[in-house]
């Protein structure tokens, strides 16, 4: 058996307002070519200057990452000649990252394992290119946009791993409000090198990098193919050749990109345009005192505190604005599971529906109105879901929508059990089933005395009174 | 690697095309080019720290995230031979 070891570069796009060097806008899916500074295009004459935005987003990340921040900001250059970037050059933190050293952990079935990450640092995008048969197009919007890279210890050894890895990380870059982290719009690319050895002491074998990978299921099957397609060549004492690898959609699996004889030499050396830069520790501290609580926080939070299991607590922390708007309403209406239930249940529903975050569809003290009015039991189950549905569309309270809807639910033992009588003399054949020991006709009793009431009757005290009268009757 | 074939990697390798005729003149161009090299290697370096800034400063000031105005696009456009949806076409770059 062959162990495999993996490394992971996370390349994550930051959600400052303009770009890394220069004052383009940082935008997505704008017309090709429209967003773009001198700068960007290396004009002669023209300077990059440090964004102080992407600076603090990239501490951020260091802190929420336990990383060492160096506080003297130093750039690079990583020579190469393409025409992605119009400079010939990228600006990038080779020598001196901002931060060194950091963890997160993860979980994996249940056993908790510390990834080592080696280095963040600070660079800027390429250009967009697009391949057709004959000519190759290229959009420089994206040129310049600030990026951090963030890059683990090689310690990673199962698709498993990687996966729990890449799914905290992308907590982390939401929760820190660096990045919206989403693959698919390529805001967070991922990077895979793996290699296979022996056993845990034995020499590495030769490292394949699989690029362009843009989903989280591709990332699976592509290291599970890649570690399958290693082990089989070993099996047959064939050499592993040093490549760049893609993930191919179609065939699901791996192919050639390109042979990597030897490292590219990329020259680095020392971005003279840009003089070393001081960051004062006082800004440092209160960037990191400033922090809102991590996922790993709130994760201990809703599990130790309020209970919610970790099912439930992982689908709302999956979702930070809804993470954040259940925090703000338990903190008026402490009803922990109910309000967890609604939110990842009805309320996520709708935001899947009308592609909006929940704080444009629900006022906070709205919702935990309702949640309030369903555990008094003022409305059924049935009609809170009746209510939640004209909050969202008429952006009401939810009592100024029961009264206008005559939304409430019938308590009323009197009026219920007058409810109940009418509908066991309607159906004397079913009240027979039920006495010859048919109880599960209850319900359909229930529905009856649910249809006279339009809804409004309370089904819980209803289906007790209805066995009340049913047992009084046998008498 | 023999000196000519030195010079066609290199071209390949920033996407430059050379043609057999240029190629004396440009292994002359290289043999000055070693020479000066040559002089250059003659310094004693030893335990000179790589110069990068004339003077030892530190600066304290980053830009501010504003937006400032974005290159006309067909000031951008000007300079590309080729250009096709308002993206500049270049050979195809990828094997």
């Amino acid at each position: 058996m062959y162990e495999a070891v993996i490394g992971i570069e996370v390349h994550c796009e930051l959600k400052t307002k303009s770009k890394m060097f220069s004052m383009a806008p940082v935008t997505f899916g704008c017309p090709p070519n429209t967003q773009v500074h001198v700068i960007d295009m290396a004009m002669p004459g023209t300077l990059p200057a440090v964004n102080k935005k992407a600076v603090e987003m990239a501490i951020r990340v260091c802190h929420a990452l336990h990383m060492d921040i160096d506080d003297l900001l130093r750039f690079d250059r990583k020579n190469y000649y393409y025409a992605d970037l119009p400079k010939g050059f990228q600006i990038t933190q080779y020598y001196h990252p901002i931060g060194k050293n950091g963890y997160l952990d993860i979980e994996v079935e249940g056993e908790t394992f510390k990834i080592p990450i080696e280095r963040v640092h600070l660079e800027e995008d390429t250009a967009k290119m697009t391949h057709n048969d004959h000519y190759t197009l290229i959009d420089y919007n994206r040129a310049g946009i600030p990026l951090i890279e963030i890059v683990t210890k090689p310690q990673l050894h199962t698709s498993q791993q990687v996966v729990a890895y890449l799914e905290a990380l992308r907590l982390i870059l939401i929760y820190t409000d660096v990045s919206d982290a989403v693959m698919a719009e390529g805001s967070m690319r991922c990077d895979v090198n793996i290699s296979l050895r022996q056993s845990h002491d034995s020499i590495l074998g030769e490292k394949v990098e699989i690029k362009n990978l843009n989903s989280l299921v591709n990332i699976q099957k592509a290291i599970d193919y890649e570690i399958e397609r290693q082990t089989d060549l070993l099996q047959k004492k064939l050499p592993i050749a040093r490549q760049t690898r893609r993930f191919d959609e179609k065939t699901q699996t791996t192919v050639v990109m390109r042979e990597k004889q030897s490292l590219l030499d990329y020259r680095y050396y020392p971005e003279v345009n840009i003089l070393p830069v001081r960051l004062d520790k006082q800004w440092i501290q209160v960037i990191q005192k400033q922090l809102p609580q991590l996922p790993e926080q709130r994760r201990q939070r809703y599990q130790m505190q309020y209970h919610l299991s970790l099912q439930d607590t992982m689908m709302l922390l999956s979702h930070k604005d809804l993470s954040d708007f259940y925090d703000q309403v338990v903190s008026i209406y402490p009803h922990y599971q109910t309000i967890c239930h609604w939110l990842i249940g009805d309320v996520r529903a709708y935001l899947r529906q009308y592609q909006k975050k929940v704080s444009e569809l629900l006022l906070v003290q709205d919702f935990a109105e309702l949640m309030h009015m369903l555990e008094m039991k003022k409305i059924s189950s049935k009609q809170t879901k009746q209510i939640l549905e004209f909050m969202i569309l008429e952006k009401k309270s939810p009592y100024v929508l029961m009264e206008r809807y005559h939304i409430q639910q019938v308590s009323d033992e009197q009026l219920l059990s007058q409810y109940i009588e009418e509908v066991l003399h309607d159906y004397p054949q079913q009240v027979a089933d039920y006495y010859a020991g048919k109880h599960q006709i209850c319900s359909f009793f229930v529905g009856q005395v649910m249809k006279k009431t339009k809804g409004q009757a309370n089904p819980q005290k209803t289906n007790e009174l209805l066995k009340c009268l049913l047992e009084k009757r046998k008498v | 690697m023999d000196e000519k074939e030195l010079l066609r990697q290199l071209a390949k390798d920033i996407r430059i095309s050379v043609r057999d005729e240029d190629m004396p003149s440009l292994c002359q161009v290289y043999h000055t080019f070693l020479e000066h090299i040559a002089c250059l290697e003659k310094i004693e370096t030893e335990g000179v720290e790589p110069l990068v800034f004339p003077f030892d400063v530190e600066i304290h000031e980053l830009r501010e995230d504003e937006v400032d105005e974005v290159y006309d696009i067909d000031d951008l456009l000007k300079n590309a031979k080729n250009v096709k949806d308002n993206q500049i076409l270049v050979p195809k770059v990828v094997e």
